[in-house]
C-alpha cells in the first residue's frame, strides 16, 4: 500500500512539473492509462468529464482519482496534494526572486515552441483515446463533432460532453 | 490598504472563489478582483501574476490563487488559499470516486460510455488545437511542428519531456535569430 501511495504521489509530482501550457490532459493519459494501469479509457474521460462538472482545475479530479484507486481516501488528499505542490511552490519563489527573468522575451519564445509541443501532445492524446474505442463510424462523428463546436468555444464543454454520453448509450 | 486578511476570512474567501470557478481561468481571476483588488492587491499585480502563471507548469488558476495568497500574507496564506480553493471540486470528487468504484465492480462501465469517451476525445482535440492557435497565430509553418509532436510521441512516451526541452529550445534559438536579424 506504501508503495502504491508513494508510486502515485512520485508520478504526480512529474505530472505536475512538466504540464506546460495545458498539457496535462496529454500526461494523465500517457502516464495514467497507457504507461501504467491506474485508469483506462473509460475511467479518464469520466473523470475528465466530471472534472469539467466541478469547479476548479479539470485534470486534478484524475490526480484525485488515481490516488483514491491505489490508496483508499489518504490516497485521493495526497495525490491531490501532490499534484498542486511543486507548480505553486515554483510560481511562488519565481514571481518573488525571478521578476527580472519572467519579463525577458526569452521566456515568451520558449513558452511559443513548448506551446507548440503542447498542441501536439494533446492532439495525440485525444487520437488515442479516440482509439481506445470500438471502431465505428457513430463515434468518429460524435468525436468531431465535439472537437468542432467545442474549437470555436460557442457551445459550453460540459453540455457537449453530456451530449455525447447521452448519445453513446441511445447508439447502443 | 486595509490591515491583512485573518486566515479564517482567506479560507472562507477562497473556498467561495472555489466552488465558483467555472469555465477556465478567466472566472477565477474575476472573482479574485471583484473581491480582493482595491483592498488588498493591486490591478497590476495581479496582472504580473497571471503573466507568470502562464509561463509555468500547472493550471493558471491554482498558480494564481498560490501567488495571490503568497501577495497578501506570506507562505503560509499562499498553502491555506490553495488548499481551500481546490477543496469544494475535491470533496465533490472524492464522493464521485466513492460511487464510480461501486458501480464499476457490478457493471462494465465501458458499454455505456463509448459515447462519452468519443466527446471526450474531439474536446481534447479541439483544446489542442486552440492553445496551438494561440501560440502559432499566422506563423501558419509551425503546425507542421505540431504534427511531428504527435508523430514522435507515439514512440517516446514519458521521454516526451525531450520534446517540451528540444521545441523550447527551438523557440529559444529562434526567437534570438529572428531579433538579431530585426524581426524581433
Amino acid at each position: 500500500m506504501l508503495e502504491r501511495l508513494l508510486s502515485v504521489m512520485f508520478s504526480m509530482f512529474f505530472i505536475s512539473a512538466v504540464a506546460f501550457n495545458g498539457s496535462g490532459q496529454f500526461w494523465f493519459y500517457e502516464l495514467g492509462v497507457v504507461r501504467t494501469h491506474w485508469l483506462n479509457p473509460t475511467d479518464f474521460s469520466s473523470f475528465l468529464a466530471f472534472g469539467f462538472a466541478t469547479p476548479g482545475p479539470q485534470v486534478y479530479g484524475l490526480a484525485t482519482f488515481i490516488g483514491y484507486h491505489e490508496a483508499g481516501v489518504a490516497g485521493a488528499l495526497l495525490a491531490t496534494i501532490a499534484i498542486c505542490t511543486i507548480p505553486c511552490s515554483l510560481a511562488i519563489v519565481v514571481s518573488r526572486y525571478f521578476q527580472k527573468w519572467l519579463q525577458s522575451e526569452s521566456i515568451d519564445h520558449f513558452i511559443l515552441g513548448v506551446g507548440v509541443a503542447a498542441a501536439g501532445l494533446l492532439v495525440a492524446a485525444g487520437f488515442k483515446l479516440l482509439r481506445s474505442q470500438p471502431t465505428s463510424i457513430y463515434y468518429l462523428v460524435i468525436a468531431l463533432g465535439a472537437c468542432v463546436l467545442n474549437s470555436k468555444r460557442r457551445v459550453k464543454t460540459i453540455w457537449i460532453i453530456i451530449v455525447s454520453g447521452l448519445l453513446g448509450v441511445l447508439i447502443r | 490598504m486595509k490591515r491583512p486578511l485573518s486566515y479564517r476570512q482567506l479560507i472562507l474567501l477562497f473556498f467561495k472563489i472555489g466552488s465558483q470557478a467555472f469555465g477556465g481561468w478567466s472566472s477565477t481571476v474575476f472573482l479574485i478582483e471583484n473581491t480582493l483588488v482595491a483592498q488588498f492587491l493591486s490591478k497590476r499585480d495581479l496582472k504580473n501574476l497571471v503573466a507568470t502563471s502562464q509561463v509555468m507548469p500547472g493550471p493558471n488558476q491554482v498558480l494564481i490563487v498560490a501567488q495571490v495568497g503568497y501577495r497578501l500574507r506570506g507562505k503560509k496564506a499562499a498553502s491555506l488559499a490553495v488548499a481551500s480553493y481546490i477543496l469544494p471540486s475535491m470533496i465533490l470528487t472524492i464522493l464521485f470516486s466513492i460511487v464510480y468504484f461501486r458501480v464499476s465492480q457490478y457493471t462494465n462501465l465501458s458499454s455505456y460510455t463509448n459515447g462519452l469517451r468519443a466527446g471526450v476525445s474531439g474536446v481534447i482535440v479541439a483544446n489542442g488545437y486552440r492553445i496551438g492557435k494561440s501560440y502559432i497565430q499566422h506563423h501558419y509553418w509551425l503546425w507542421l511542428l505540431v504534427a511531428v509532436a504527435v508523430i514522435l510521441q507515439w514512440w517516446l512516451g514519458p521521454g516526451v519531456v525531450i520534446i517540451l526541452l528540444v521545441y523550447g529550445l527551438g523557440g529559444l534559438f529562434l526567437g534570438k535569430q529572428l531579433r538579431k536579424s530585426g524581426h524581433a
